[in-house]
């Protein structure tokens, strides 16, 4: 076996970005992963995201779907919901996220597969999970909202703001990608299937741990009190380079430890720089205690606004000391570290062209990631229903004559 | 029954990007063996604010939920042999200290396959092999790193990190479920492997919609100018964002909007009483309302500003109108949904009494999670080291006694 995921197969009923991550994930590991689209439309990323041109998949579909197939299927259909029955029966996973209800009201919930094949793994991801709020609709938006994330994000001075990563959608299906890989290793063990689920308000919630446990630290335990934690900029200040009013990239140094602003110190020419005040006050105290902070922050930003950005990044970075940049999207996407590790990689799209996408955190010495396009709509419906449903090219045409495939 | 029943963990972590992967294999059933240094135990413990010197840190309690703790002293050749020969009995070794330190001490993934083929070792590093393997990383540095600064907060505002700890428990969540996909390959092949995720990459791996929606569209090689930040904006997209509510002044809480499809525009000026702008050609689909987006977002303030923002929220949601409020952490640790999914739960400490905390986020059927507290430094080294090593009380006291755990 030359992939950790190889004999695996995904049936993804998708739209948007948290299930197609989770699938993409398994993709990357080799498993084949059929993405199930309405015929002629198809998931709506490929054409609902802002900017897309009319006659062409978006780069954010593309981003989100490579190494799948995909087929078309309509299940609003009776006999498309006899098609996906069959394929059912013959799948490692159903991978879901078109929204609270929709699945079991199309006659596919997880009951009536899982008794069609009790191996099979069920996966739902919701925005907000069963519970109260089950059946409200949501997006990353709504869930870095909920889970306080917009709150503690940005300035006291400004409204609360939302962090740019999908902390919701993507993380979401990261922790579904989890679920259903602990499902297969149970099944190897009990050979049943189950039904796995996860919401993207909880994939927030489940990256707020550290602000929530500064929140209480030594006196709110039961979170009683009545602001909880405020947005406060940041811990860190970012530093002008000579090159951040065109490129808007800055320095984040976090220099934590009496070594490394002992380091910092050195590379800035400021040996000995507050020395006595650094000690009583301790190495977190400097970053927050203003009268510390601001003539600190003003010393290094003399050095770092004279330099260009990635040559302050090394000679501070061979220092020992903490560094990054926050980089622009076309410097990420350019960046030699990640272009020579294969975080970043260039694929060819049969109507895009050759592009650049970003691939997996995963490197698994015995899975190799080979990376490969999206599929275009419906590009793989005569294999994979030969395989799955046993039709011959015959019986695809009639079920495209009557809009089924 | 759990998912991940029988399965054995030895883990040498620091701070969070791996304490928070080995916790989420430990909701689900693994048996997560911290090793730490004698006396000291991991530096998330004590380097985070504590009531006294001696009790754990709410940062080390959080992230170490369900897991065992033992002491072992690895600068000792004695220490060495001793995690070795656990190396033989467990299934994952793990850990996210600084590069080349389990090699250095003895205990790198050749040394141990060399004891257990079957053995999965999994690392988690800042940047990772690459241009800039050797360079120091913590969180803000790999969010800076992978985008997260530059794609948050106000255009007229420098950089902003977001609230979430994303590169650290991002990095996590990519960890767990990277060696869940090794150990379900060991299921099928009988044989170990080495798995690697870097901080950086999980970064960017979160950012991939902003990459493709705010650039790729015109740019598939990312050679022009970068994205810029767009507050609470979805350029393209409308309404999208946070509105003022009747609370706003107090508590600072706004309505999140956000609108993806006809459907639910149609149902937001339903719940404005707005039915009379059901044709209209301003805001027919998600471009032209971007168009017109100071008429669309003063049209939905106003609505919402007379509001408080828990009525806004649900009458929002109801109506089938994605909705949420910008919750601050006391809102959200109170939250009925989060508290009745269990996403937030209470569980003992021996010093700080009952507390919340959060819980796991990937949900399996038939693989319940109990949450259980962090262990006290050594807390399970009794246990550990008789099932593991066959060590009595009295070889424990001996041991102890040279320091070695």
């Amino acid at each position: 076996m030359a992939k950790a995921l190889e004999d695996i197969k995904v049936l993804e009923v998708s739209q948007y970005e948290s299930a197609s991550t989770a699938g993409e994930m398994m993709a990357f590991l080799g498993a084949e992963v059929v993405k199930v689209e309405p015929p002629g439309k198809g998931d709506p990323a490929r054409y609902a995201s802002p900017g897309a041109p009319k006659d062409a998949d978006s780069m954010y579909f593309i981003y989100l779907n490579l190494n799948k197939k995909s087929i078309t299927l309509d299940l609003t259909k009776p006999r498309g919901v006899e098609i996906f029955k069959d394929m059912a029966r013959n799948v490692d996973v159903v991978l879901e996220n078109l929204g609270p209800g929709v699945m079991a009201g199309m006659g596919l919930g997880c009951d009536v597969l899982r008794e069609l094949n009790p191996r099979l793994i069920y996966a739902s991801i919701t925005p907000f999970g069963c519970g109260p709020y089950e059946n409200y609709p949501g997006t990353d938006l709504i869930a870095q909202a909920m889970a306080g994330a917009m709150d503690n994000t940005g300035f006291p001075d400004k409204p609360p703001v939302r962090p740019g990563p999908q902390v919701g959608e993507t993380g979401s299906g990261v922790y579904m990608f989890g679920a259903i890989m602990a499902a297969l290793h149970q099944r190897e063990r009990t050979g049943k299937g189950q039904f796995v689920e996860t919401a993207i308000a909880d994939a927030v919630l489940n990256n707020m741990r550290v602000p929530l446990t500064i929140s209480q630290t030594g006196r709110d335990q039961m979170y009683q009190g009545l602001a909880g934690m405020k947005r406060t900029g940041g811990m860190t200040q970012p530093y002008r380079t000579m090159d951040s009013d065109t490129n808007d990239t800055y320095v984040i140094i976090l220099a934590t430890a009496p070594h490394m602003q002992d380091n910092l110190l050195k590379v800035i020419g400021r040996e000995g720089f507050l020395a006595e005040e650094r000690k009583a006050a301790g190495p977190i105290a400097l970053l927050l205690d203003p009268k510390l902070s601001v003539p600190w922050n003003e010393a290094i930003e003399a050095w770092t606004k004279s330099r260009n950005d990635y040559e302050a990044f090394h000679t501070i970075a061979k220092a020992k000391v903490p560094v990054g940049l926050t980089l622009n999207t076309t410097q990420i996407m350019n960046d030699p570290h990640y272009v020579t590790r294969k975080t970043v990689v260039q694929v060819a799209h049969p109507v895009r062209g050759e592009f650049k996408t970003p691939t997996t955190p995963h490197k698994l010495e015995k899975s190799p990631v080979e990376v490969k396009c999206a599929p275009l709509l419906g590009q793989d419906n005569e294999e994979v229903y030969a395989k799955l449903a046993g039709f011959t090219k015959e019986d695809l045409a009639k079920l495209k004559a009557i809009g089924v495939v | 029954m759990k998912a991940l029943d029988k399965i054995t963990v030895l883990a040498c972590e620091q701070f969070e990007a791996g304490t928070t992967g080995t916790e989420l294999l430990a909701f689900l059933g693994a048996e997560v063996i911290m090793v730490e240094t004698p006396g000291r135990g991991q530096p998330g413990r004590w380097s985070m604010a504590t009531p006294k010197k001696g009790i754990d840190s709410w940062y080390h309690i959080y992230l170490n939920l369900n897991k065992k703790s033992i002491t072992l002293n690895l600068t000792t050749p004695k220490g060495v042999e001793i995690f070795k020969e656990m190396a033989k009995k467990v299934d994952i070794v793990f850990d996210n200290l600084g590069p080349g330190t389990m090699d250095r001490l003895g205990i790198g993934y050749e040394a141990l396959k060399a004891v257990n083929p079957r053995l999965i070792v999994a690392t988690l590093k800042g940047f990772g092999e690459g241009p800039y393997s050797d360079y120091l990383c913590l969180d803000t540095i790999a969010q800076s790193m992978g985008g997260a600064y530059t794609l948050t907060g106000f255009p007229e505002k420098p950089p902003t990190m977001p609230a979430e700890t994303l590169g650290d428990t991002g990095a996590g969540m990519h960890g767990f479920v990277a060696m869940l996909a090794a150990l379900y390959q060991r299921d099928i092949t009988g044989e170990g492997q080495f798995v690697e995720v870097a901080m950086v990459d999980n970064s960017l791996c979160f950012n991939r919609a902003p990459l493709a929606l705010r650039q790729a569209e015109k740019d598939p090689m990312f050679t022009g100018a970068h994205a810029k930040r767009v507050g609470n904006d979805m350029p393209g997209a409308s309404p999208h964002g946070i509105y003022k509510t009747t609370d706003t002044e107090k508590t600072d809480n706004y309505v999140a909007i956000q609108v993806v499809d006809q459907p639910q525009w149609h149902a937001l000026l339903k719940v404005l009483g707005k039915e009379d702008l059901l044709g209209d050609e301003r805001f027919k689909d998600s471009a032209s309302r971007w168009e017109n987006r100071e008429a669309v977002n003063q049209m939905v303030e106003a609505w919402t500003s007379k509001r408080s923002a828990q009525n806004a929220f649900h009458t929002l949601a109801q109506a089938g109108v994605p909705a949420g409020v910008t919750q601050n952490t006391n809102q959200m640790m109170n939250d009925p949904h989060l508290i009745a999914r269990k996403s937030v739960v209470e569980v003992d400490h021996p010093h700080y009494g009952r507390f919340k905390t959060l819980g796991c986020a990937p949900r399996l059927a038939d693989s319940p999670v109990e949450v259980k507290c962090a262990p006290l430094l050594g807390q399970s080294n009794a246990e550990v080291y008789a099932k593991l090593m066959g060590y009595t009380q009295y070889e424990l006291a001996e041991l102890a006694k040279e320091g070695i755990i």
